[in-house]
């Protein structure tokens, strides 16, 4: 089922197109059957939609999902099918029909497949109870929080911050003032082919203080993070695959906001030994940089991170 | 007599933290000016207040800083109790002003149509429905009263404090409690007494004026839970400013506002529903059974549209969250309780499930319309489609090996849906299916299909279909989008969805206004239909629950959110599978209470509604 491929960028719709058309596919056999008089039961119909679904997550899908999310989905569709399947009475008397002849064993081929189910079913419990019971030697699940939540105040190079009122000092206009409409107009597109903007080049002999910042920030960056984080800042870096979790990959940022600047300063100042006793244990290598960097060079190494990524902060403080 | 007891005590302390001086600041803030004065008076303070950074003169004492000494032991962990009894206050005051408001709408729209077909069976409902409020404002009372006793009991220093910043506010409370008390007793009582010529007018107009002091005692309510959340009108240390408009306009209070009123609607309609069903399954005769069936119906009716209006009102409660303190957002959605949150979609979509599934049991109780049968696997199909998309979580729950299998972080093909782009385009999609069967359900009750109304039924499916498609492409271009203005697509989304739901529902409508409307089906439903019914009150009151709790808990170890900290042994987040055992506990004792009051309701009004509302029907038919 792994012959064709996913496509590239067309991944998620795909998903759900393909599942589109396993139903519109049985409902056209389905009609054809019924159409030259050899209609099939709707128990039959629901457990063969039910069996390629799960059959379709397993072994289509790829990379393999969690087990987690496999096990969610399939309970999905099994509420849909037996929602579909007993939707009015008449569906439902049919549904059951098969189910109760079987039960019933009236005829020679039910009772030997009732035999056969009294022999099967408590076998297939068994196994799955011997199965769950058997000691694996692997890591157990993490219910991890993945993103923790900044503290309203810290203390960082001797100094308290208040998170949401901290301003990187860098993110200046033409004029030395803070402003988050000009550096935003200067970053790289985010969203589609991630361009450069000709008027944002950090390497430019025009370059504004802020690209300038902005290129400083780049070349601390290279030196001290991307072996971690990625030469292309996507979180994989040559070290990155030692670490679990990995590390935080920044081009991905289809959050629902991006983070305030207090927050990354206060995490990458602080690194993974300042993470918010709620949620505990953390799991994180990050190093405290306050010990390793300056203020300032932490500010600038954020400010190519953000140019880089096009994430600009800004619009968080628009809406207040 | 229990909301005069609470009446009292409120006013007593509010007297009491009136005529108590503001303790003296031991230090002075940093952010605190002292101008000079004469030399009679002393010199005011002023302070800069918090949230809405003006100046003004400091009237009341710094936010205490408890010790853990400091909190009594009385009852095990104090917060749990807080909880329940706050939880239950809450479900009762819902249920009270929700249904109030019920009411009050179906009698003045009896009012102004008078020759309506149902108009007479409406006003009975209404009636029935009250009996139960009369009965439940009592409960409600009892757990305020116990709410009150425990804060002060289990929390007085945080209680005198709130209480000094909230002074005018507990008054005004308090003096509105007694007013709501009475005329709500006067609305149930003047309903058949005031029930012809201008006094029925003046009995609408007494319903509107108890709706309007429910409305604003909820108000002051809320102000007190926003303000623990968000504060204002108080400076850094918790110094009441004097402005007590800014104490209760915090940035959360507008949100919390229009997120409870719809919540108040959906409790409400969902304990009428239980109540529909208990009667519908228990009745004894066919015209009760239908009656209770109907009554169900028109339950779900109200229930789904207020649950179509509480993703974009819970949105824009993120949204303000979000820029009032991204911190918490990121608690809430990213953090600490986004687990929690994964939780509550799940429960949203087997809501729809539910809800779904529901009208198609009242589609197929109508008879001869299980010619629309073929709908029901797409329907459902489609559903399980934006389930598995609204629930599929950003980061996901996997072991180390799944996650070295995985690659990385993020799925390849499902990651993509743990983003709010995919989720907005998916809730959307799930409303627009749930209105599709409410407009097919409301056309199979159509006795009279004719090519008129056939023609209809095609320009609304055509509509849906345009809205569906629209939706779906607003939620795929987001993609291609920055975030700032990927957010901004929820607008364009909701906006579809309302149109094409309004317009739908009012075309389907008109067309059934025409007379052609009949309803044999009433008691026809399944079984299955009434256990579906139940299923869809539960999850609405559990999810309640799960709501409050995580607005509630986003607060993390603040009793007032960057003003008074939580220094009591019990200021720990609670694991997620404590909290989510203690929802159901706080649901189940909700639900116990219900069971207690319709059987009071069933023993002490045996029939009366069914008895009054087929004898109106029959004047009606008459007429």
């Amino acid at each position: 089922m792994r012959t064709f491929r996913f496509i590239e960028g067309f991944m998620p719709l795909q998903f759900l197109l393909e599942l589109v058309g396993i139903v519109l596919l049985f409902t056209g056999v389905a009609a054809l059957l019924e159409r030259v008089s050899c209609p099939i039961n709707r128990f039959f119909k629901a457990v063969l939609v039910f069996v390629t679904f799960v059959l379709y997550l397993t072994y289509r899908v790829y990379p393999p999902m969690p087990f987690s999310i496999l096990a969610t989905y399939i309970t999905v569709g099994l509420l849909a099918v037996l929602l579909w399947a007993s939707s009015s009475d008449a569906y439902w008397q049919e549904f059951k029909q098969p189910i109760l002849a079987v039960v019933d064993a009236e005829t020679l081929h039910t009772r030997v497949l009732r035999s056969v189910l009294v022999i099967l079913i408590p076998c297939l419990a068994g196994w799955v109870t011997w199965h769950s019971m058997l000691t694996k030697i692997e890591e157990p699940v993490e219910l991890r929080t993945v993103i923790p939540a900044p503290p309203n105040t810290f203390t960082a190079f001797g100094k308290r911050f208040v998170t949401h009122e901290v301003q990187n000092p860098f993110r200046v206009n033409e004029h030395g003032k803070y402003d988050q409409r000009f550096t935003d107009a200067l970053s790289v597109e985010e969203g589609g082919a991630g361009l450069m903007k000709p008027s944002a080049n950090p390497w430019a002999s025009n370059a504004t203080a802020y690209l300038m910042s902005v290129r400083e920030g780049g070349a601390l960056y290279f030196q001290n993070c991307a072996f971690c984080h990625g030469a292309n800042l996507s979180g994989r870096g040559h070290e990155n695959f030692a670490f679990n979790p990995y590390a935080t990959n920044f081009v991905q940022l289809r959050t629902i906001l991006y983070v305030e600047e207090g927050h990354e300063f206060w995490r990458t100042a602080g690194g993974g030994t300042v993470l918010p006793t709620e949620g505990f244990p953390w799991a994180s290598v990050m190093p405290p940089m306050e010990e390793h960097l300056t203020a300032d060079e932490i500010w600038k190494i954020l400010l190519f991170k953000s140019w880089f990524t096009g994430g600009d902060p800004a619009w968080v403080y628009e809406w207040r | 007599m229990n909301q005069a007891i609470l009446i009292v005590l409120l006013l007593f302390l509010c007297t009491g933290v009136a005529s108590a001086d503001p303790a003296p600041s031991s230090t002075p803030s940093l952010s605190a000016l002292s101008v000079p004065g004469s030399t009679e008076q002393p010199a005011a303070t002023f302070g800069r207040d918090l949230y809405y950074k003006d100046e003004g003169v400091v009237s009341g004492p710094r936010a205490p800083r408890p010790s853990m000494g400091d909190y009594p032991r009385l009852l095990g962990e104090s917060r749990l109790v807080i909880w329940i009894v706050a939880q239950q206050h809450r479900y009762w005051v819902a249920f009270v002003l929700g249904t109030l408001l019920m009411v009050t709408l179906l009698e003045v729209w009896t009012l102004t149509r008078p020759r309506h077909q149902r108009a007479i069976a409406y006003d009975m409902l209404a009636r029935e429905w009250l009996d139960l409020v009369i009965l439940a404002i009592s409960v409600a009372a009892i757990f305020g009263g116990l709410l009150l006793l425990g804060f002060l009991a289990l929390y007085p220093d945080l209680t005198v404090y709130l209480m000094t910043v909230f002074r005018p506010v507990f008054l005004v409370f308090g003096l509105l409690l007694l007013p709501f008390t009475i005329l709500s007793y006067l609305y149930s009582i003047t309903w058949h007494r005031w029930s012809g010529g201008w006094l029925k007018w003046l009995h609408a107009a007494l319903g509107i004026l108890v709706n309007v002091i429910g409305a604003m005692l909820a108000l002051l309510g809320n102000a007190w839970s926003s303000f623990m959340m968000s504060p204002a009108g108080v400076d850094a240390s918790g110094r009441f400013l004097g402005n007590s408009w800014h104490v209760i306009h915090t940035a959360l209070w507008n949100p919390f506002n229009v997120h409870r009123l719809a919540g108040q609607l959906l409790c409400a309609s969902a304990v009428l529903a239980i109540h529909a069903v208990y009667r519908t399954m228990s009745a004894a005769t066919d015209e009760e059974k239908a009656h209770y069936d109907w009554m169900g119906a028109v339950t779900c009716g109200v229930l789904v549209s207020a649950l179509i209006t509480m993703p974009f009102g819970g949105y824009w409660l993120m949204r303000e969250i979000y820029a009032y303190r991204q911190q918490m957002g990121i608690t809430l959605l990213g953090g600490l309780l986004a687990w929690l949150g994964l939780v509550l979609v799940t429960a949203m979509g087997i809501l729809f499930f539910s809800i779904n599934y529901y009208l198609w049991q009242r589609i197929a109780s109508v008879g001869g319309a299980w010619s629309l049968g073929w709908a029901t696997k797409w329907v459902f199909g489609i559903l399980a489609l934006c389930m598995v998309v609204y629930i599929t979580p950003h980061t996901m729950v996997m072991t180390p090996l799944e996650l070295k299998n995985m690659g990385g972080q993020q799925h390849q093909v499902l990651g993509n849906y743990g983003v709010e782009s995919a989720k907005s385009a998916a809730v959307n999609l799930m409303i627009l299916v749930t209105a599709w069967s409410f407009v097919l359900w409301r056309f199979c009750r159509n006795s009279v299909p004719n090519d008129r109304t056939r023609r209809l039924l095609q320009l609304i499916a055509v509509g849906f279909l345009v809205a569906g498609t629209n939706i779906l492409l607003l939620g795929i271009y987001g993609y291609y989008l920055p975030a700032n203005v990927r957010v901004g697509l929820s607008v364009p989304m909701v906006g579809t969805t309302f149109t094409v739901v309004l317009i739908g529902v009012a075309l389907t409508s008109q067309c059934i206004s025409r007379g052609h409307e009949h309803h044999p089906e009433w008691g026809a439903l399944s079984t299955r239909g009434s256990f579906s019914l139940l299923a869809i009150s539960f999850l609405v009151i559990w999810i309640m629950g799960l709501g409050g709790y995580r607005r509630s808990a986003v607060r993390l170890f603040w009793h007032v959110n960057e003003i008074m900290k939580d220094e009591s042994p019990w200021a720990f987040t609670h694991t997620t599978g404590f909290a989510v055992n203690m929802i159901s506990l706080n649901a189940l004792v909700f639900l116990l209470g219900c069971a207690g009051m319709l059987w009071l309701a069933k023993a002490g009004l045996p029939r009366r509604g069914v008895t009054e509302t087929t004898t109106s029907r029959s004047e009606a038919e008459t007429h």
